[in-house]
């Protein structure tokens, strides 16, 4: 029952300085943080509350209301839950839950 | 304190200026880590922290008797007196609740009216995993396979280094404890580790968190409700968030270590691939799997005799691999379908049996992969009743697909494509930035990580081997 020869055993290992290893380790850490704060800083359109969110959510509900007359003028009630929910998770994924349930 | 968060970021940082402050002397810098890995603990509950130092101690103080005494006897007294008092600690912590429990079910059927003492035991985070790393150093230095450890900061260090001390890799003292007798030697540079953690990232804080929240914990929480489609797609979703879960913690924990100049063995390799359970024994918590073949499979006898002799020790080992995970009987009962699985394949296709190829090949995988879900369904639903409703439900074949979503669907076959891509797929990403300066690495990184953040759900689940 010998373990297999995994890549991470034979990954590139070089002799190494230790001063020379951490300096390079706070290096980038500050590049890493100083790039995530600058980023997370940049004011990025708020989908949540702009208009082009109340069009979307309009039309998804045009579409699912249809879907749902449709489905359910054919006897079928089980799909328009299927649709419902692909269309909630799809609100739910590009705009975040609803406020009722945040 | 969780890898994927802002407090861990910071304390990673100051853990690194820590150490290249501290850079003239190796001692202080392991005193700085044993340090820093005890904060790390205490932010789960810091009264642990004595149990894990007691725990250290012990284990160190086993390694300088056996060194001491003389005679066979008594070493084999210190390594059982040792292996007790780490038994009996977990016992307390992880089993008291559930023999009680157990204890009074069986004496209201034998119409018993007097109930055992119930205290609720606090699991401390991580307990399974340091009480193996003690045991495993004691039972190597008995059996010469390591040398007794003689500064008791490096046996601190051994237990609770901060990247494996809640949920592992168990790493074995033979090949850590070298590591802090001399400063790490070897480089594995910044590419490769940086790849581990941020493909660790994606995979617990999109995939797994996404499977968990949208498809597994619903469908789980009520299967009543849910129609076999559904039901099938739960148990495929928590196969993919238990492996993105388990990994991910690992490649972290694997890319911080090395980050730090410490090697750590490998858990994980694609394990859903696995042509037979031995197969897949070899590539899931390798770590674990391999501490119960060298101190449980083997010392019961092994494989030595014959199939029936092999089949009863692997159900010893699997049935005590099902109770280190938790205190329930759907545990127990995981890991009996393991152990009887196991033996099975030992007694039809014998010892060493050669791997099977082309279509066979294929059908194995499926076949086994199966298997697999069939126990996982035992070890994620709430109770050993819960997942046979489960079972229940899946026979009625009602028809509705309302839980997964295009989407869940999407990370179940990407967490199965993984399985198959190139085994060395971190390596190759690193070879693509080797060359890269470190202030790039950085900004690729941080992009990356708040890239993760942004698209995966609010919030982040502990991962799931923290209760073990």
């Amino acid at each position: 029952m010998d373990l297999p020869d995994l890549p991470v055993r034979t990954i590139v290992a070089t002799p190494a300085r230790a001063g020379r290893r951490v300096g390079r380790l706070l290096r980038m850490l500050a590049a890493g943080c100083l790039t995530a704060v600058l980023l997370g800083a940049v004011p990025l359109a708020n989908w949540a509350a702009s208009d082009d969110r109340l069009a979307e959510l309009s039309s998804v509900q045009q579409v699912t209301t249809a879907l749902k007359n449709a489905t359910e003028s054919l006897g079928l009630a089980e799909p328009y839950v299927w649709i419902r929910r692909q269309a909630r998770a799809l609100q739910h994924l590009r705009f975040g839950p609803p406020e009722d349930q945040q | 304190m969780l890898f994927p968060t802002t407090a861990f970021l910071i304390f990673f940082v100051a853990v690194t200026i820590g150490l290249a402050t501290l850079q003239r002397s190796y001692e202080a810098q392991k005193i700085w880590l044993v340090a820093a890995s005890y904060f790390f603990y205490a932010q789960w509950n810091w009264r642990f922290c004595f149990l894990l130092a007691f725990s250290s101690t012990v284990t160190y103080i086993a390694g300088l008797a056996l060194e001491r005494v003389r005679t066979q006897r008594s070493r084999k007294r210190v390594v059982a007196a040792t292996v007790t008092v780490h038994l009996l600690t977990l016992g307390f912590f992880k089993y008291f609740d559930f023999f009680v429990e157990s204890g009074n079910g069986l004496l209201r059927a034998l119409g018993v009216p007097e109930a055992l003492p119930f205290i609720e035991v606090i699991l401390p985070v991580g307990i399974s995993f340091f009480t193996f790393h003690g045991i495993s150093y004691v039972v190597d230095v008995y059996r010469g396979d390591v040398a007794v450890c003689r500064r008791l900061t490096d046996m601190l260090l051994y237990l609770a280094f901060f990247p494996q001390l809640v949920a592992g890799p168990i790493v074995r003292a033979a090949k850590f404890l070298p590591q802090l007798y001399r400063r790490p030697e070897r480089d594995f540079g910044l590419a490769w580790p940086l790849a581990l953690i941020v493909g660790g990232l994606f995979k617990k804080v999109v995939m797994a968190n996404f499977l968990a929240t949208g498809l597994v914990d619903p469908i789980f929480d009520d299967p009543i409700h849910y129609g076999t489609p559904d039901l099938l797609l739960g148990i495929y979703g928590y196969a993919v968030q238990i492996y993105c879960d388990f990994s991910a913690y690992t490649d972290i924990a694997i890319g911080i270590a090395a980050l730090l100049g410490f090697e750590f063995p490998p858990n994980f390799n694609q394990p859903y691939r696995a042509s037979s359970l031995r197969d897949f024994w070899r590539r899931w918590h390798i770590s674990l799997s391999s501490w119960l073949r060298d101190y449980l499979y083997k010392p019961l006898g092994g494989s030595r005799g014959g199939a029936l002799f092999t089949a009863r020790n692997l159900m010893v080992t699997m049935l005590l691999g099902g109770i280190w995970h938790g205190a329930a009987w759907k545990f127990v009962f995981w890991g009996v379908l393991h152990g009887l699985g196991l033996g099975v394949e030992r007694i039809l296709f014998g010892r060493g049996h050669a791997e099977p190829r082309g279509w066979a090949k294929g059908v194995s995988t499926i076949v086994v992969f199966h298997f697999v879900c069939f126990g996982w369904l035992f070890f994620r639903a709430d109770s050993f009743d819960t997942a046979w409703l489960y079972l229940q439900m899946m026979a009625q074949g009602s028809p509705s697909l309302v839980q997964a979503t295009p989407f869940t669907i999407g990370l179940i076959v990407l967490g199965m494509a993984l399985q198959f891509a190139p085994p060395d797929m971190h390596r190759r990403v690193a070879a693509w930035v080797l060359a890269w300066p470190e202030w790039a690495l950085g900004a690729a990184s941080g992009t990356l990580v708040l890239a993760i953040d942004a698209v995966g759900p609010d919030g982040v689940a502990p991962f799931i081997y923290f209760q073990f």
